[in-house]
């Protein structure tokens, strides 16, 4: 940390601000607040609150076509942005306040050596001449932990992985030491490993530099490791704001004790006695692509020879970062892509030795819930119709149709005048509600879900993994269970396997791999799981009803 | 880059193949004897007889195409029925016109058509922008005959600044040439120009849309550098695409412009070919006016590679 | 915004509403374009109320006149009036642009929707499909024409080919694009035949930009057709369409350069408000602007 009066010097003061979109509506209604240097402002809050507004709103990065600040001040040491000319606050960006961004992958421009582009920052803010502008870049590389410099210097963006061009983009934001350092979601689309050595990163340099942090998140876990203080928004305003071992421990707002229980814990629940049968053998399946032409052939193996058998109420949890085959798995049981290699058995019988009709209504058998609920449905059907498209398949009576449909909607907990409404009307948990409906209607004995409490809000993640372990339990259904989240196998899973470059490293109870991991690799991704000794829901004082 | 450029050249090897078959069958869908239909009505039995020895009609299809393509690959495109000449020269003599018309188009267009797409794209929205585009869109709406009467009207009927019509080789006088080429190459460059220049503003627009010019602003990049450096590059792509299958366009319309402006070149040759049914040098221009296509294709194929890294596997 | 309105009429009636606006905003947006088009196409119908003269009525004492009180657009060669023969010319150019794009549609979408499901048969279509497109669509139109005859039929049929692969192309694209959406994925673990997956999952997919496409058909069309006739290669000279109008003309249009004018300005009015058309369609099934609206 830096000295005393430095803590206290303030670097960025919002007050009163509203952003409108041009119909008059509010997006971020009438919020203030401080960033200090040398400290990190959390602002946490679930998707809509208005918290990524609020950070483009101080970079003035709003697209004028839809947003503008209508009402409040941003200061910038003291400077009013709202009132600047767009080349005054031209100077001020990368100098004075710069923004890293969720995407690494989008954020550097595709056809530019990443040097070059580095060096443009230096280039627009007129810094030295091109051999010292290419040292101090390549100096900066070296700070940011990039391995290779020279390299990293002549690449292109798309020969980088996420984490690195997110260490390009950190080090394109600090090259001109600017006093403010905006992160929106700066870690979200990278891997949990990848993610705690950037959070690293970023909290390194910060001390060294003193710069004064807005870190817009919507995971208490980082909130957790990385904020002094902590601003909770919903719905564009202020929920409340405090010291960040304040609001962990003892938030005043109800909104925020909700919020913060809902964070899955990572201790795993206490493993169940399995006695049911098995309802899917996997033995040796694999997937290899084959990419290229004739001179430059090359193959990928997405997944090697992999068993693995679930059991009738089983919940297996298949957890690994990406890259780690888990889903190549999953949509290979699926039969969504054809496996390489490999048998399957549903209950018991070959799914290989089936006439390819017989394939075709086996299908049935396995179903599939996906990542994203606004992409799984058809949104030109009804929900009726989404729902019965397997049963009309499999010449179901329509009013046998009609039956279950009601039956599935309230087994999902949704209402049946429902049934005539369209997906856009749904939120992302009531579509994902309709999937788990549709999924379960020609009663399947196994049920895939490829991330899919990943894409929701914690709040709604919390009531699906309640449903999915409800259904388990009255149906008796078996779940394959894809997520890189291991608080979220840890409250669901009663076995796992751990995934990583296409093969099992380590399989077994979920009680036993969360807590006891033998494979060094198992232990290295539980270690970087944000806030990992702290139980939420334990901590959090003034508790609330769990379950309604 | 050279695996890449090897590719793409192997891969025009199919679409020629269909090219040449496409052609090769243009004969048999015509209604009727294709020995008839050379001939003509009037010929004897005897002659007929004869006729289908000589050109292989008597083959199996499959043979007569091998043979076909065998000639045509060693130059030789066969016989005009009209004047007996050899094809091959029949189009030797009139490339010179149409290369120095497709030339000078081509270097007006690109003097044109990029610019105007940056421009518009710079003022989107105001009425710069909207001017320009209403231009394009008139562009290429208006039928090129039009065009060039409406040109030759108001330039050479009424003012009188170039000649109504015909043409002067470069080699014979260069500013006698520049004044029988200028209106039949802004005819001709105007459909294309529009065309070419819409899609540069509207893939710059979408560009704008793209993370990375939000990182270019965060870095304090102005709007000219932004657009210049960060969006144009990212959609030379999409223009180069744009601006190789409409050269389809050019090509089509350098059949009505030779014909309005009356230049004796391939165009011309076209028209004539075909109201004297002349089979075989119609299949010899489609082939070569195909083949030419295909190359500004291939070439705008390997330019991409010049402009996106990603491109260069 | 997820806010679910109270009962199902008073949705029905706000869905009604807001489509009613959507209407009544693309009517305004393209009020030049479709007030043109309109005209254009009364022009047509209307042709035998809005001039008395018939457009085959030859008159050996009226030829090649100016315009005047009696034609208002001159007279030709063989004395028939101009205007007459320009409004009847109408019926032709906008039947063979309608009929193009409507057999082009069908036909590319047939072989789009082909090319892009069963990968087996997709290397073969689409290099035949590169074949054609690599032959320049005048070129190939007129080369047809002239090996199969010229009549109705034959110039449709010669438009058509060359348009195809186009579609074929934008239809496999949104195909493929489809095929690997989670909600594609689903119907086919729900043992989906796949004859219904493109009819129900696909095929509404594709008609918006089917339709934009549509549109920039009949224009490219209707050029086509006149630049055929132009040539002397179109329809047969005795029907009356802008480009034989045009052709018969260009040999007088020093002297009356109303003989070319005048149907080149219906012709270009006519692709022009198509044109715009198409671009208005366009932004309007744009997703992108759909989902910043």
């Amino acid at each position: 940390m830096t000295n005393e009066a430095n803590q206290r010097e303030i670097v960025l003061q919002v007050d009163g601000l509203t952003v409108s979109l041009h119909s008059g509506r509010e997006i971020v209604s009438d919020i203030s607040f401080n960033v200090h240097a040398g400290e990190t402002l959390c602002i946490v809050g679930e998707s809509g609150s208005g918290k990524s507004v609020t950070s483009f709103a101080v970079m003035q990065l709003l697209d004028p076509a839809a947003l503008r600040p209508t009402a409040g001040s941003i200061r910038l040491e003291g400077v009013d942005l709202l009132k600047a000319s767009s080349q005054e606050l031209r100077r001020l960006r990368a100098a004075r306040m710069s923004m890293i961004f969720q995407e690494p992958m989008t954020a550097l421009n595709p056809v530019e050596r990443i040097g070059k582009q580095v060096m443009e920052v230096l280039e627009i803010h007129r810094e030295g001449d091109h051999a010292g502008r290419r040292a101090r870049v390549l100096e900066m590389f070296q700070m940011v932990k990039l391995p290779d410099p020279e390299r990293v210097f002549n690449a292109y963006p798309h020969e980088l992985s996420g984490g690195q061009r997110q260490r390009v983009v950190i080090a394109m934001a600090l090259i001109l030491r600017p006093r403010l350092l905006i992160a929106d979601e700066p870690t979200t689309a990278l891997d949990v490993t990848t993610q705690a050595q950037i959070l690293r990163l970023i909290s390194e340099l910060q001390q060294e530099m003193g710069t004064a942090v807005l870190f817009i998140t919507h995971d208490f876990g980082v909130v957790h490791d990385i904020a002094d203080r902590i601003l909770v928004m919903n719905k564009g305003r202020v929920v409340e704001q405090g010291k960040s071992s304040d609001i962990l421990t003892s938030p005043t707002a109800d909104y925020t004790r909700r919020l913060i229980c809902a964070v899955p814990s990572l201790v795993p629940v206490p493993s169940r006695q399995l006695t049911g049968e098995g309802v899917l053998e996997v033995e040796g399946m694999a997937k290899r692509y084959v990419m290229g032409s004739f001179p430059r052939k090359r193959h990928f193996d997405a997944l090697h020879p992999t068993d693995l058998l679930l059991r009738e109420g089983e919940i297996l949890g298949v957890v690994g970062e990406s890259g780690s085959g888990k889903t190549t798995l999953a949509r290979c049981i699926a039969r969504l892509v054809p496996a390489s290699a490999g048998v399957v058995r549903l209950k018991g019988a070959s799914v290989e030795e089936l006439s390819s009709a017989e394939k075709r209504r086996s299908r049935k058998h396995v179903q599939i819930v996906f990542q994203d609920p606004y992409r799984s449905m058809n949104s030109r059907l009804k929900l009726r119709d989404i729902i019965a498209e397997g049963m009309v398949n499999f010449d179901f009576a329509p009013a046998e149709i009609e039956r279950r449909c009601n039956e599935l909607v309230q087994a999902v907990g949704l209402q049946p005048a429902m049934l005539d409404r369209y997906p856009h009307q749904l939120s992302g948990g009531q579509r994902q509600r309709i999937c788990i409906a549709r999924a379960l209607a020609l009663e399947p004995s196994v049920l895939i879900c490829d991330e899919a409490v990943s894409a929701l809000d914690v709040s709604v993640q919390e009531q699906v993994i309640k449903l999915l372990l409800d259904l388990r339990d009255r149906l008796g259904v078996a779940i394959l269970f894809i997520t890189h989240d291991l608080r979220v196998a840890a409250q669901l899973c009663d076995n796992v396997i751990v995934m990583r470059n296409g093969r099992v490293v380590e399989a077994g109870s979920a009680a036993d791999i969360l807590t006891h991991p033998r494979d060094e690799y198992t232990r290295y991704l539980i270690d970087a799981v944000p806030a990992r000794e702290w139980n939420f829901r334990e901590r959090v004082s003034g508790t609330i009803a769990t379950t309604g | 880059m050279i695996f890449y450029i090897l590719r793409r050249i192997v891969a025009t090897i199919p679409v020629m193949g269909v090219v040449a078959l496409l052609v090769f069958s243009l004969l048999y869908l015509a209604p009727g004897d294709p020995a008839v239909i050379i001939a003509g009505e009037s010929a004897s039995t005897e002659q007929l007889e004869k006729m289908r020895k000589d050109m292989g009609l008597d083959q199996p299809l499959p043979v007569q195409f091998a043979k076909w393509i065998g000639k045509v690959a060693s130059g030789d495109l066969g016989t005009s029925l009209h004047s007996g000449k050899k094809v091959s020269e029949m189009i030797g003599a009139r490339v010179g016109p149409t290369l120095s018309l497709a030339t000078v188009t081509i270097l007006l267009s690109l003097i044109l058509a990029i610019p105007m797409g940056i421009f518009a794209a710079w003022a989107r929205g105001r009425w710069l922008d909207k001017s320009l585009m209403s231009i394009a869109v008139l562009g290429f709406s208006t039928p090129v005959f039009v065009v060039g009467y409406v040109l030759i009207f108001l330039f050479s009927v009424k003012a009188g600044w170039f000649p109504v019509q015909g043409f002067t080789p470069i080699s014979e006088n260069p500013l006698r040439f520049l004044r029988t080429v200028t209106l039949p190459a802004f005819t001709l460059s105007l459909a294309y120009v529009a065309l070419v220049s819409r899609i540069t503003r509207s893939s710059l627009l979408e560009m704008l849309g793209e993370d990375f010019i939000r990182t270019a602003r965060a870095k304090g990049a102005s709007e000219r550098r932004v657009l210049l450096r960060h969006a144009l590059r990212n959609a030379a792509v999409p223009i180069l695409t744009v601006a190789g299958s409409a050269a389809a366009f050019l090509i089509g319309g350098v059949v009505v412009t030779e014909s309005v402006f009356n230049l004796p070149g391939m165009g011309r040759l076209v028209v004539e070919s075909v109201l004297a049914r002349d089979y075989p040098l119609i299949q010899g221009l489609i082939l070569l006016l195909s083949l030419v296509y295909i190359g500004i294709n291939l070439l705008t194929d390997i330019l991409y590679s010049v402009f996106d890294p990603r491109i260069r596997y | 915004m997820n806010t679910l309105p109270h009962s199902p009429s008073v949705e029905s009636n706000e869905l009604r509403a807001i489509r009613m606006r959507r209407i009544a905003l693309f009517l305004h947006d393209n009020i030049f374009a479709i007030t043109v088009l309109a005209l254009v196409m009364l022009a047509g119908l209307l042709a035998p109320l809005l001039t008395s003269a018939d457009p085959d009525f030859i008159n050996p004492g009226m030829k090649l006149k100016p315009p005047s009180a009696e034609a208002l657009f001159g007279t030709d060669l063989l004395g028939r009036d101009v205007l007459a023969r320009v409004l009847y010319g109408t019926r032709a150019s906008l039947l063979v642009g309608l009929l193009v794009a409507l057999v082009a549609l069908v036909v590319g979408l047939l072989i789009g929707l082909v090319s892009g499901y069963f990968r087996s048969l997709d290397g073969v279509i689409m290099r035949v499909m590169d074949g054609i497109m690599a032959i320049p669509a005048i070129i190939l139109a007129v080369a047809l024409v002239a090996i199969m005859g010229a009549n109705f039929i034959t110039v449709v049929t010669a438009i058509v080919v060359p348009e195809v692969p186009r579609v074929a192309r934008l239809v496999r694209s949104v195909v493929l694009s489809l095929r690997s959406e989670p909600y594609v994925e689903a119907a086919v673990s729900l043992a989906t035949p796949t004859w219904r997956i493109l009819l129900r999952h696909m095929l509404p997919n594709t008609l918006a930009p089917l339709i934009v496409q549509g549109s920039f058909i009949v224009a490219s069309a209707i050029l086509t057709e006149s630049a055929l006739s132009f040539l002397g290669v179109g329809l047969p000279p005795e029907i009356p369409t802008w480009g034989n109008i045009m052709a018969e003309g260009r040999r007088f249009f020093q002297l009356l350069p109303g003989l070319v004018f005048f149907p080149g300005l219906f012709l270009s009015l006519t692709v022009l408000a198509i044109n715009l058309l198409g671009d208005g369609l366009r932004d309007r099934f744009d997703p992108k602007l759909i989902k910043r609206a």
